[in-house]
């Protein structure tokens, strides 16, 4: 275990600011994939830090641990703010080309689109062109 | 604290005036390339560091852009008098802040149409003095 890694974590979980914070998890990802990924998953649960900083523990917990990531899509996607929504869309959109051979990518990819029907217009509006990306990612699979 | 606090201009003039760079588009093409090239984006390591760069940057500018906003609803607009009051209420903040209260200190902003709530934290320099760290602004419960 390096000071750096202790340093690292040390400023994630003090969360004096969100931006480095943000930075400090990502670089973690590198050092310590298994626990960037235990802390992404506790500052989902806790709901730690603002929705952007949660967003991106997201984003770690998917490139980590995509199983965890992909539960967690299942247990709370139709509760999220729209920041960590937007960011669920992108993630799986990344990966749409494999979501023939991954039953649980499949699974979540459906929940999300359980999600998206039930947006008004203006929250769509907010999720911008992110969520365009994801219904051309996945037309052929949501349009059966 | 005796009163000489520190705010660097840029945390209002840019930062929370939604003016940190915007890399949406770059991100958008690195994100379609790895979705379409799987392979050729794996074969570099360095398109995965340069992603999550992106995603880190876009949080922050989103971060940035919701300040701005939360400032033009209350009727501060991005103007020189505006952004030097605000960066007096934050000055006016720190002489107050301490070594055990530098974290996340609470205030609020007056605007013409609203309030906000002001959060901040503050590094306290060698010479004692409270140097702003970290804002948030958030919409006024009330």
């Amino acid at each position: 275990m390096s000071i750096d890694e202790e340093t690292l974590v040390e400023v994630i979980t003090k969360l004096e600011d969100y931006n480095e914070a943000t930075n400090a998890l990502t670089e973690l990802k590198y050092i310590n994939p298994v626990r960037a990924g235990e802390i992404a998953a506790d500052v989902l649960e806790s709901g730690k830090g603002d929705s952007h900083f949660q967003a991106s523990a997201f984003e770690v917990l998917y490139s980590t641990n995509q199983q965890n990531s992909l539960a967690y899509i299942n247990g709370n996607f139709g509760s999220v703010n729209l920041v960590i929504l937007k960011s669920m869309l992108e993630c799986v959109s990344e990966d749409s080309p494999l979501v023939q051979g991954d039953s649980d990518l499949l699974q979540a990819v459906k929940r999300l689109n359980e999600r998206v029907n039930k947006l008004d217009s203006e929250d769509c509006e907010k999720l911008g062109d992110s969520l365009g990306w994801f219904s051309s990612a996945f037309v052929n699979l949501l349009a059966g | 604290m005796d009163g000489n606090a520190a705010v660097p201009l840029d945390k209002v003039n840019i930062y929370a005036r939604g003016k940190v760079a915007d890399v949406t588009e770059e991100l958008r093409t690195l994100q379609q390339f790895k979705q379409t090239n799987r392979k050729l984006f794996d074969a570099d390591p360095n398109n995965a560091k340069l992603l999550d760069k992106l995603k880190s940057q876009k949080h922050n500018f989103d971060r940035s852009s919701d300040m701005a906003r939360h400032l033009e609803t209350v009727g501060l607009s991005d103007t020189p008098a505006n952004n030097q009051m605000i960066t007096e209420h934050l000055l006016r903040v720190g002489n107050k802040v301490t070594a055990e209260n530098r974290v996340w200190v609470p205030s609020t902003l007056k605007g013409p149409n609203g309030n906000l709530q002001v959060e901040s934290t503050w590094k306290i320099l060698e010479d004692q003095r409270a140097y702003l760290t970290t804002l948030k602004l958030m919409p006024s419960k009330r």
